[in-house]
């Protein structure tokens, strides 16, 4: 192996883990050379820590600079840029730094941290003109299936198991609230924030809305499904419909009407026989025969004497 | 609004002789709204490749200006080659704005698929001339133009070297014929901290070959390799300094008139305060390009 690449290589080490012991016998500069690369040492690190920190102001806000420092140190050395472009280096610090002490760690920071990497890259992406339809519909026919739609360069779509964007607004906004909380999607919680603040249901109170609506959703479908007091569960239902209409999403009509027509028809129409109102309607009428079986006069009776006739 | 494509100023493809000064990232909106008097830019390539927004304003200030693109990502003296992914997009941005002068440095970043992000120095001896020579081969033939090679910032060098930087700077230059970017602030920082003397490195340089000069600001801290000494850093987070000044005015002696660069990479300053600069270089450049040619004739 040529000399220049092990040289290459022993200053790489010496620049990454801080070795530089293989280098002590060739390296001249001042009296005690090795001390001249530390220079390069710190520029290697200082610059893409720096570089990080930039990147991440966010999390640094979120878990101390002094903290997010630290990290940063350990990951330029174990992560080296793959390439010259500094603007493209750090995609990968969240995961690393949700790796380390995993037990510290919040378990938002790394959804956070990617959060922050794709907000920078959206902040320099350049949005093109949107294409409009008249551009869409003179494609031909047969050309169509080798048409290939490409997003905007500037839209990210970013999945999180927390409510991380709210996080995200209190430090963009710069004022935090007196009191904040974290919200887990797919939690309680997040449910009755949804009916605070997307679905504003009035009079009731959210907590109550949420518990309500839980209760009826999970129940009712499955009572229609079987045919199960169907009139009966029809009506709460077509009641959340006119609820939805009036104070939620008036413009989603279309939707409403699709539904409140299937309900309407089981309403007035009953479930017909595929369902188990059906087979209780049948039992007790069997039941009533029995008990009517002597010569009590009743409806099954008379048509029964019709026929002897 | 100007167009993408539209034709350019005719100054903008003008190879200048006044002092430019290097367009950084905080400037660049500045730059594009109020058309400051600058001679000319340099930019980093590396600032602007990953970065769509700045090169889309960097497309638009290059119909109204020189560019020149100095580049920090091309590992000239890297033994594992040339990243040809990276050359290839600095094709793209090169062939985009059409800059008047390329150039990089006399030194190496990469290794093993890491960028070190650092100048890094090289031992001057027949090896690294070939390595360097080859590869500059494949950076004038892969941009398709001449990349002018800049004397680096040394703080350490190596005890393999059978040359000293300024020979092997010639010997570059005799077999492959680049041309020079002679770094002013880098000859002064690097003869001080490898103990030579600068003016001798200025007079060893190939007469014909430099075609631009640079000038930055350094920073002194305490030596650790020499307790009690001082060692120069190239931070390009100042002014330029005096000393530098002269032996800029020395380098304009031999070298002639060249396209000066004003470089202020961190703390940088209002606007203003570059091109207070750039008039100054461009004072000093004439005053001593005037003096030498009374004594000449």
């Amino acid at each position: 192996m040529p000399a220049l690449a092990d040289l290459q290589a022993d200053v790489r080490q010496a620049l990454t883990s801080c070795d530089a012991t293989a280098l002590e016998s060739v390296l001249v500069g001042g009296r005690r050379a090795q001390g001249r690369l530390a220079i390069h040492q710190r520029h290697y690190e200082a610059s893409l820590v720096t570089a990080l920190l930039e990147k991440f102001p966010a999390t640094a806000w979120l878990i101390g600079s002094a903290a997010m420092t630290q990290v940063a140190r350990a990951f330029v050395r174990a992560h080296p840029p793959g390439h010259p472009c500094i603007a493209e280096y750090g995609s990968e610090f969240p995961i690393f730094l949700a790796a380390q002490d995993a037990e510290a760690t919040p378990p938002y920071l790394q959804q956070f941290g990617e959060l922050e990497w794709h907000v920078g890259q959206v902040s320099i992406a350049i949005s093109e003109p949107a294409l409009a339809w008249s551009q869409i519909v003179c494609v031909g026919a047969d050309a169509l299936p080798g048409v290939r739609f490409r997003l905007q360069s500037g839209l990210r779509y970013v999945h999180a198991t927390w409510a991380i964007d709210d996080l995200m607004k209190v430090y963009l906004t710069g004022s935090p609230p007196d009191l904040f909380t974290l919200l887990k999607y797919n939690s309680w919680e997040f449910t009755v924030k949804l009916f605070e603040d997307e679905y504003k249901v009035p009079l009731l109170d959210p907590a109550v809305a949420a518990r309500l609506a839980m209760v009826q959703e999970l129940t009712l479908p499955v009572l229609l499904f079987v045919g199960l007091a169907t009139r009966a569960a029809t009506v709460p239902m077509l009641g959340m419909i006119v609820v939805i209409q009036t104070f939620v999403y008036p413009n989603a009509w279309i939707e409403h009407l699709v539904w409140s027509s299937i309900l309407v028809l089981l309403l007035t129409r009953g479930p017909g026989i595929l369902s188990l109102d059906h087979l209780v309607d049948r039992y007790f009428a069997a039941e009533r025969r029995t008990l009517g079986g002597g010569n009590q006069l009743d409806s099954h009776a008379l048509v029964d004497s019709r026929r002897l006739k | 609004m100007s167009h993408w494509g539209a034709t350019a100023d005719a100054s903008a493809r003008r190879t200048p002789r006044n002092a430019g000064v290097g367009l950084r990232l905080p400037h660049l909106a500045e730059v594009v709204a109020t058309r400051p008097p600058a001679a000319w830019f340099e930019i980093h390539p590396e600032n602007f490749l990953a970065n769509p927004h700045a090169g889309e304003l960097l497309q638009e200030v290059s119909q109204h200006y020189p560019i020149s693109v100095h580049t920090v990502g091309i590992s000239i003296g890297s033994t594992e080659g040339i990243d040809r992914a990276h050359l290839a997009r600095l094709r793209g941005l090169v062939d985009a704005i059409d800059p008047v002068l390329v150039s990089g440095h006399l030194a190496w970043s990469t290794h093993q698929g890491a960028y070190l992000n650092d100048l890094l120095p090289l031992p001057y001896d027949d090896e690294t001339l070939a390595v360097v020579g080859a590869h500059l081969s494949e950076v004038q033939e892969g941009l398709g133009r001449p990349y002018l090679v800049e004397n680096p910032s040394s703080y350490v060098g190596f005890g393999t070297s059978t040359m000293t930087e300024a020979e092997f700077l010639c010997e570059l230059v005799r077999t492959t014929g680049c041309s020079l970017l002679c770094d002013v602030s880098n000859v002064y920082l690097s003869a001080h901290n490898m103990g030579y003397d600068p003016y001798r490195f200025i007079d060893a340089l190939p007469i014909d070959a430099v075609h631009e000069l640079h000038l930055g600001g350094f920073t002194s801290e305490a030596d650790e390799a020499t307790p009690g000494g001082e060692v120069l850093i190239d931070t390009h987070a100042a002014g330029v300094a005096g000393p530098v000044w002269e032996l800029y005015a020395h380098a304009v002696r031999r070298f002639g008139l060249q396209p000066t660069l004003i470089e202020w990479d961190n703390d940088i300053p209002a606007f203003s305060t570059l091109m207070a600069e750039a008039v100054h270089a461009d004072q000093v450049a004439a005053t001593t390009h005037k003096e030498s040619r009374a004594r000449a004739g």
